[in-house]
């Protein structure tokens, strides 16, 4: 078995990729061609986030599997690839954000639903998310350095979600006249 | 031909075949989206998708149609026609599948194949893991007898 030569780390590789892995390292391709749609340990990615699926009751035993998929299940990348975005409490459900959607998290073994798309805010990070009324609210935060390292823009835009009705969509309200950048934490006020 | 003329555009699988779809479709790919407005909108645009089979795509684009057109449909509808969808991709298709949509970027169809393949991994044992995606055992017994303790020490 040859390494793979994208994988960052080839100890934590898992088995069940290697198919796909074999695929990166017989073809070249030049990474211009194809607008920059090379990403190293791309299977790897793959593969975490499959894991990340899992619950984390059953992870103790799948470390019997063999040597990479314990190795996998200690490593730090795969709580990175479970970490999770904000959450926000819509009249009592639990919405989270994660990987570019709004999902409804639902009660017992039920998968989470999705709601809508965010992929507007995969840029963004260290803005606040809030339930209030019906509505979500994305506050702030900030975009960049980015891959290109530029400069970091920071946002006062208030982005609102209607989650609760038939056809949830994103639009734009009035944004922040004092403040802008990273938001620590929203909380509901009543004076 | 009636009504405003749609935009297409031509996606070329690694083998070579090519696939005319409207705009609205591979811009459910976040990486064809960006690949359209960095390039400008020309009249005749073909983006190569290294890596797809004509296989892969075709399913892939099966995915993004529905997806293109998901407001025309219930709720439910979307979400019962994913299960189905996902259910019917054998564990082969189900990889190229999970590589596509990470390439391509179809953050709605990883998801859906990431917990196709977490369902399947969850409530197996570990022998039953390694039938099912041809895994070799490589611990020795001693190794896995301590890992047992391990876990064991774990739960108490």
């Amino acid at each position: 078995m040859h390494t793979p030569r994208y994988a960052s780390n080839s100890a934590v590789v898992l088995p069940y990729c290697q198919k796909l892995i074999e695929q990166f390292t017989c073809l070249n391709y030049s990474p211009e061609s194809c607008f920059g749609l090379y990403q190293p340990g791309c299977a790897v990615q793959v593969a975490f986030r499959c894991l990340a699926r899992v619950p984390f009751c059953c992870h103790p035993h799948l470390q019997l599997v063999c040597r990479s998929w314990r190795a996998a299940l200690r490593s730090p990348d795969l709580f990175k690839a479970r970490l999770e975005g904000p959450m926000a409490i819509v009249r009592g459900e639990p919405y989270v954000l994660s990987n570019g959607l709004i999902m409804k998290q639902q009660r017992g073994n039920l998968p989470d639903r999705t709601v809508s798309s965010a992929s507007e805010f995969q840029s963004r990070i260290g803005f606040g998310m809030i339930g209030l009324g019906d509505e979500i609210y994305v506050i702030g935060g900030v975009i960049g350095p980015g891959p290109r390292n530029q400069c970091i823009k920071q946002l006062s835009d208030v982005d609102v979600l209607t989650v609760r009705s038939e056809r949830p969509a994103w639009h734009p309200v009035a944004p922040m006249t004092h403040c802008c950048g990273s938001i620590l934490g929203c909380a509901l006020l009543r004076i | 031909m009636v009504g405003v003329k749609k935009k297409m555009v031509t996606l070329v699988s690694s083998d070579g075949v090519e696939f005319v779809v409207e705009k609205r479709v591979a811009e459910q790919s976040l990486f064809i989206k960006n690949a359209l407005n960095e390039g400008g909108v020309e009249e005749k645009v073909m983006i190569p998708i290294p890596k797809v089979t004509s296989d892969t795509l075709s399913s892939v684009l099966e995915y993004c149609e529905k997806h293109a057109s998901a407001t025309e449909f219930q709720e439910n509808e979307i979400e019962e026609w994913d299960k189905e969808y996902i259910e019917k991709a054998d564990l082969d298709l189900l990889y190229y599948l999970l590589q596509a949509s990470y390439s391509m970027s179809i953050m709605g169809l990883m998801e859906l194949g990431a917990k196709k393949v977490a369902s399947l991994i969850r409530g197996k044992s570990p022998q039953e893991i390694r039938e099912l995606f041809n895994i070799k055992n490589d611990f020795t017994p001693e190794q896995e007898e301590e890992i047992r303790r391990e876990m064991q020490w774990n739960y108490e």
